[in-house]
């Protein structure tokens, strides 16, 4: 039975073709090759595709990418991990924890680590722009004020809080605070982390797995062996 | 229960520590129900983190265990570390 491959492998001719072993001499010899799009990591092989097509489906929705590269088994575990992460957050914080602002008294850099979930975080994109629509800049709010006529959209989910946003002064932030709890911090800290683990799965999608070892061992004379032999298309 | 936990403090640094959570004085500035947030994040980052460096799903879920598992042993050693810190404090 075949040994489990800890490491990556990429075709003979790739390897070949990478070297510049059997290649004729011409002007293109020392040209770059192009990316392999075919690897090998743990016995299987993998036909990444379009990486780059991936890598873009692969942020938009978590697991998309690895459906395009029929990859389904880890598409779907990526899918339902970081979906099911970002949602119970969302749900957490009522609904207020994903939202884009940049203002002086609230600077959400938060959004920036959720918007690596992809679509789901992008509506408050939306919402931001209607809120900075119906801002009103004034010299002695820096961050303006929100005008009276202001709605969100779909009730309010992913709105930011209405301007003035001020530490010191009952706000929109402070109610949601109030109102959720602990909820508020857990679930702003779900969707982060929910964006950011996409970044290892765009990764994945993009280039394949990083393979290592799962214990710290040092591989036996035996087994560097076997990987000599396969590394040479054994 | 009293004695329980009498027998339990008298038992030494240990006994005191489990004494303490016991009476529901709780070393922790939060709810300790507040740490079961955490279990479900350990799940996710142990299940992406596996599925980002092999393919085969057995390997997949053995080094999400692994993941897991020294996240976690992580995690309570800087646990340990600034329990003790607090008690000098």
């Amino acid at each position: 039975m075949a040994r489990h491959s800890r490491s990556r492998h990429i075709s003979a001719a790739a390897e070949e073709r990478r070297l510049g072993v059997g290649a004729e001499p011409n002007q293109h010899s020392h040209a770059a090759a192009p990316l392999e799009t075919r690897i090998e990591v743990d016995g299987k092989q993998i036909d990444l595709r379009n990486r780059s097509l991936a890598a873009l489906l692969a942020w938009l929705i978590p697991g998309a990418g690895h459906l395009y590269q029929r990859r389904r088994a880890k598409g779907a575990i990526f899918f339902l991990t970081i979906m099911t992460t970002f949602w119970v957050g969302f749900a957490v914080g009522g609904g207020h924890v994903v939202y884009a602002s940049w203002v002086p008294g609230d600077k959400r850099w938060h959004y920036v680590c959720q918007l690596g979930a992809g679509l789901v975080a992008m509506p408050a994109l939306i919402q931001g722009k209607r809120m900075r629509d119906h801002t009103v800049i004034g010299p002695e709010e820096p961050g303006g004020r929100t005008d009276e006529s202001y709605r969100p959209l779909w009730g309010g989910w992913m709105a930011p809080p209405r301007r003035p946003v001020m530490e010191d002064r009952p706000d929109d932030v402070a109610a949601w605070y109030a109102r959720l709890g602990a909820g508020y911090e857990m679930g702003t800290w779900y969707t982060m982390i929910a964006g950011l683990l996409n970044l290892l799965v765009i990764y994945d999608a993009y280039a394949g797995p990083l393979s290592t070892p799962i214990s710290g061992r040092k591989r036996t004379d035996e087994e560097a062996e076997d990987g000599g032999e396969n590394a040479s298309g054994g | 229960m009293e004695e329980r936990m009498q027998v339990v403090v008298d038992s030494g640094v240990l006994g005191g520590v489990v004494s303490r959570f016991l009476v529901g004085d709780s070393l922790m500035s939060v709810s300790p129900t507040f740490l079961l947030y955490f279990l479900p994040l350990l799940v996710a980052i142990s299940v992406v983190y596996g599925g980002t460096r092999h393919e085969d799903l057995g390997l997949i879920i053995r080094q999400a265990i692994h993941t897991g598992y020294w996240v976690s042993a992580f995690m309570g050693v800087i646990f340990l570390l600034l329990l003790v810190i607090g008690w000098w404090i």
